[in-house]
């Protein structure tokens, strides 16, 4: 974020991406379990099926924990 | 319990949503409802406050200036500085706006005589959420660039192509639904469920207070529950007022960041 | 009384995330407390025991309403 990268500076940083990577976390497994979820249930409806919604919603999970692990996991 | 209830007479009518649909005082008149005169009490009550604590502004503060400015730099310093960083200012009269303006409103659910948190009324926190998401994305577009700002938002960089069908849907469901969603629910459900809960201890401490010889001797407890209740509901309300102002800050933050 | 057994049982399987994640930022303020400059090596660490452990919770709250 800012350029320069001394002691103090650097650990307001990093208290700072504490602050807010709890509720991105958050947000990002609840979208990624409605977004896919909503994808899987809209597959069950149409083709008159029950297993989408099951699929979607793993699918969803594993996305947005892929996703976390991208943005906060990996350092 | 059910049976020495019943056998009083008449059931114990329990507190749910209905006790926050209020109508309109004045036939007709839709606005004329208990939390819009509440918001205008509030708007009115914040800028008397803090234009009588500044007006004699003196170097040496009397006890009110020290209060306003006590608030004033909690928000500047706490919320701006800490985590907007360099070009916090701009954003600092937004911040201040908001939170103290959820703080008297979710204050109203304790005053006595008030005693209607305005913001258990759904509608009043999603305004300020779109307000808050219109902000941010604002922000974040004139920094830089629509295509830009979309592209950091939908693309993670360092992925495999075929992933992204996986996660863009995610990214992009986070940001723009989410969000704001979130954001505001929280404020709602917290103020909501709050005032329920105040509102089954001193209903139910009531209804056995009326009740037979052996309920009047255990209402107490539930008066005294209550009161404690009200404390813990005093700290709710100042969290949440916190929270909102906070996460309105890491969004604008994030908007502002180059790259993650 | 009315009301889902559903929501019962989600209230039932919010349990176990709730103390998981109580534990897992227990030992991550510990761990900070005790030497602050291993933040950066168990943030990362910290926030992915919280997803993986938040995930189990939303996934209770999703199939409470799908189920």
């Amino acid at each position: 974020m800012s350029s320069n990268s001394q002691g103090p500076d650097k650990d307001r940083e990093s208290k700072r991406a504490e602050e807010g990577a709890l509720w991105s976390i958050f947000a990002y497994l609840l979208s990624g379990l409605i977004v896919w979820g909503g994808i899987g249930y809209g597959l069950d409806q149409w083709l008159d099926k029950n297993f989408f919604t099951l699929i979607g919603l793993l699918l969803g999970m594993g996305a947005a924990l892929y996703l976390v692990w991208l943005r906060f996991g990996r350092k | 319990m059910g049976k020495i209830l019943a056998a009083t007479g008449e059931g114990f009518n329990p507190p749910g949503a209905k006790d926050f649909d209020l109508p309109p005082f004045i036939d007709g008149v839709a606005f004329a409802t208990k939390p819009i005169l509440l918001l205008f009490l509030s708007v009115a009550l914040i800028s008397f406050f803090f234009i009588v604590s500044s007006r004699k502004a003196a170097v040496v503060p009397s006890k009110l200036q020290f209060a306003g400015e006590g608030v004033y730099s909690f928000v500047r310093e706490g919320l701006g500085r800490e985590i907007i960083g360099h070009d916090f200012l701009k954003f600092v009269p937004y911040l201040f706006t908001l939170f103290t303006f959820i703080l008297v409103n979710n204050f109203f659910g304790i005053i006595p005589l008030i005693q209607f948190p305005t913001m258990s009324r759904v509608s009043f926190p999603y305004v300020l959420a779109v307000i808050t998401f219109l902000v941010f994305h604002y922000v974040g577009v004139k920094k830089q660039g629509v295509i830009k700002y979309i592209k950091e938002i939908a693309f993670m960089p360092g992925v495999p192509k075929p992933v992204y069908i996986l996660l863009t849907p995610i990214e992009i469901a986070t940001f723009f639904i989410v969000r704001p969603l979130t954001l505001s629910l929280r404020l709602f459900a917290n103020m909501f469920a709050g005032h329920l809960l105040l509102l089954v201890f001193f209903l139910g401490g009531e209804h056995l207070l009326m009740g037979a010889i052996g309920l009047k001797i255990v209402s107490p407890f539930a008066f005294i529950i209550g009161i404690a209740l009200t404390f813990f509901e005093f700290m709710i309300q100042i969290l949440q007022a916190y929270i909102f102002t906070l996460l309105t800050a890491l969004y604008i933050a994030g908007a502002l960041a180059d790259e993650h | 009384m009315d009301g889902s057994l559903n929501l019962v049982g989600y209230g039932l399987s919010a349990i176990g995330p709730a103390i998981a994640t109580g534990m897992i930022f227990a030992a991550y303020i510990s761990g900070v407390a005790r030497q602050p400059e291993a933040r950066s090596v168990l943030q990362p660490i910290a926030f992915l025991g919280f997803a993986l452990a938040e995930a189990l919770a939303l996934f209770g709250l999703v199939l409470a309403f799908v189920l």
